[in-house]
């Protein structure tokens, strides 16, 4: 079974409710689904760390770093962490490859870089079943879970694929 | 809501920070915005004299997805790994995959720009879909949005403001392909006014830095409607009754370009610019059914009549390449090792490559007369090749005929597409127009490539440009010629 992480950034205070519902609700779609915050990895993984100004950052490698694991041997990985910087994201994103991002909106933390293109959103206020939904439908289209990949549905693709071959540009 | 710049009480005004404003008309010829149609034109001459104007060299290939992309990175479409509207998914299969918003890996100017704290209002540019949620800003994105009912807008809310106050968001002309030339008509023009409706809409309540709108219909009617209205085509027909269709578009988009130079004031610098421009299609090269019938492409079932290539039922095994339609030709390559069921031994792919190459570089027209075609090796024209790009870029006969990839003519010439009659191919050269602060009146100005508009943009708002964006400023060539009239254009101003 092909792994996962799906990767909570934003609103730190909204995360282990999102997490929780996650967990049980992507239950069976890998060979196991947990939870890991940014502070048991800080707790357990990081103790003897000096807490430079990079210590965030190393904090959300290892929990991305855990992830790949994970996911390289079909586990799923609900990762909680504020994780502001955008680039960092973006390398644990890069090391994992099956990686589904959820914007979490609310009160960000200082300094917040918003992703370019997260895979979800969870609105402010949005229920978490809501947000499980998006989350199963982004593993889906991502083919994480099952087949496709492209933004588009296979619907939408079939539409855009007749409208530019009609426009003469394939 | 913000007055137009022209008239009073703008708050904008009153701060008189650098602003740019770039309208892009996809497609939009020079002989003809700047020879044909100019007398059509008055606002476009305007602000010509005001500034400089010229070709607009395009990307190669001259086409719309990459090309407006390249514009707004300063990427080639090598760096961008992007070669046209779909791109292989992978040497791991031959599957094609569309180049969306997604695809775009490198920062394009409203991602520039909202890092350095700088608002963008962005609207129908190519390759926008899905618009991204870290834009600083607004947004409508393109034709490449599935429908009306898609989330097209950002932020979400603007797409109900929108619908409340212009009706469904017309995405593109609905039914390109048909011989009601009228219907078609009124369809471009339907789509072309709701756009720029939207846009005096924004222009009015947005506060940006940074504004750009492309507008598509213009490559719309040059693609449906080129046999009217140039003489040099050849089905032409002097005095036809769609004859004034050409001049009176051009001059429709002169009035809508004057209402939105309305909300350009003094601090804003205007770019009118084309991603390419446009020339007569005499026709068609079928690459497949070429291929095919020098031994290249190997089907299982030879249609007797014209079949996309998605439809045919490939032999892999036996198949040594395999090409791509649209306004130009990608040709594939099938390597042992490379590719799921390649033939060719990686050892031989150069000298397949090359011979390929020569022998598609021959083809002649239906006449046996050369058509002067070039194919390109991405490394030979690429400083970098990302992506999975094709082995060969092929552009039949200098782009004035087009690619076909569909099989079962049994003849290699065809004087319609796969879809049905185009009257138009690309051209290699697209428009500029430039005007206000930080921009001398030079005239006319020779040299400018579409990849160049990207640090334009930011030298004029004072932003620093990432050192790996490509292009040169337009500005820094200016200072150039200001110095030396000889180094690169002329000081001629339109007549």
């Amino acid at each position: 079974m092909t792994g996962y992480v799906v990767w909570l950034t934003g609103d730190r205070a909204r995360m282990d409710a999102l997490a929780e519902a996650l967990r049980i609700g992507l239950a069976g779609t890998a060979d196991s689904v947990d939870v890991l915050t940014a502070e048991l990895v800080e707790d357990k993984l990081c103790a003897n760390e000096p807490r430079g100004a990079d210590f965030r950052d190393v904090v959300v490698r290892r929990l991305g770093w855990i992830g790949h694991l994970l996911a390289r041997n079909g586990c799923a990985l609900v990762a909680v962490s504020a994780s502001p910087r955008r680039q960092v994201r973006d390398d644990v994103r890069a090391q994992v490859g099956n990686f589904v991002e959820v914007l979490v909106h609310g009160t960000m933390p200082d300094g917040y870089e918003t992703p370019h293109y997260p895979e979800v959103e969870a609105a402010a206020g949005e229920s978490p079943a809501s947000v499980v939904a998006k989350v199963r439908r982004a593993l889906l289209d991502n083919g994480y879970v099952g087949a496709g990949g492209s933004v588009y549905s296979a619907e939408e693709e079939a539409r855009i694929k007749d409208r530019l071959e009609k426009l003469g540009y394939l | 809501m913000l007055a137009p710049a022209s008239r009073a009480g703008s708050e904008v005004l009153a701060m008189g920070r650098r602003r740019v404003m770039i309208i892009g008309l996809d497609c939009a010829e020079p002989s003809l915005a700047f020879d044909r149609f100019a007398g059509a034109m008055p606002n476009l001459r305007r602000l010509r004299k005001r500034g400089i104007w010229g070709p607009l060299r395009s990307t190669i290939p001259p086409i719309t997805v990459p090309a407006w992309t390249c514009m707004v990175s300063g990427s080639d479409p090598g760096e961008l790994g992007i070669y046209g509207f779909r791109n292989r998914k992978g040497y791991g299969t031959y599957e094609m995959d569309f180049a969306t918003s997604k695809s775009v890996r490198v920062p394009r100017l409203w991602d520039i720009l909202g890092d350095a704290g700088r608002t963008s209002t962005v609207l129908f540019v190519p390759q926008t879909y899905p618009a991204p949620a870290s834009l600083r800003g607004s947004m409508v994105t393109c034709f490449l949005t599935p429908g009306p009912e898609s989330e097209w807008a950002r932020p979400p809310e603007l797409k109900a403001t929108l619908e409340a106050a212009f009706g469904p968001y017309i995405v593109d002309v609905p039914d390109f392909r048909t011989d009601d030339k009228r219907r078609l008509l009124q369809s471009i023009y339907a789509m072309s006014r709701q756009h720029f409706a939207m846009a005096r809409h924004m222009l009015a309540r947005e506060d940006w830095d940074f504004f750009m709108m492309v507008d598509m219909g213009t490559d719309r009617l040059h693609h449906g409607f080129w046999k009217y209205f140039n003489p040099d085509h050849p089905q032409y027909v002097p005095g036809n009754p769609l004859e004034d269709a050409g001049r009176e578009y051009y001059a429709y988009l002169d009035r809508e370009l004057g209402t939105l130079l309305e909300y350009a004031d003094a601090d804003t610098a205007v770019l009118v610019v084309s991603d390419h421009g446009a020339r007569t299609m005499r026709g068609g090269i079928c690459v497949n059914e070429w291929l095919l019938q020098h031994g290249y492409l190997a089907l299982r079932t030879v249609p007797d009549a014209p079949t996309p290539f998605a439809k045919l039922e490939i032999d892999w095994s036996r198949t040594k390449a395999w090409g791509e339609g649209g306004y130009y030709a990608r040709v594939f390559l099938n390597v042992q090792g490379r590719d799921p069921q390649g033939m060719i031994p990686p050892d031989q792919v150069d000298t397949e490559c090359r011979a390929l190459q020569a022998m598609l570089e021959a083809i002649p027209d239906e006449h046996g007369k050369p058509i002067g075609t070039v194919a390109h090796r991405p490394a030979d024209i690429y400083p970098v090749v990302r992506g999975t790009p094709p082995d060969l870029i092929v552009l039949f006969g200098n782009l004035a005929w087009r690619s076909v990839g569909s099989v079962g003519r049994g003849r290699i010439h065809t004087f319609e597409n796969d879809t049905g009659p185009d009257d138009a191919n690309h051209a290699w050269d697209g428009i500029l127009v430039a005007a206000g602060p930080g921009i001398p009146a030079l005239g006319r100005l020779e040299g400018a490539e579409v990849r160049d508009v990207a640090r334009t943009v930011l030298q004029l708002l004072d932003v620093p440009a990432p050192a790996t964006m490509g292009g040169r400023s337009l500005l820094d060539r200016l200072a150039d010629i200001a110095a030396d009239p000889a180094v690169d254009g002329r000081r001629d101003s339109p007549p």
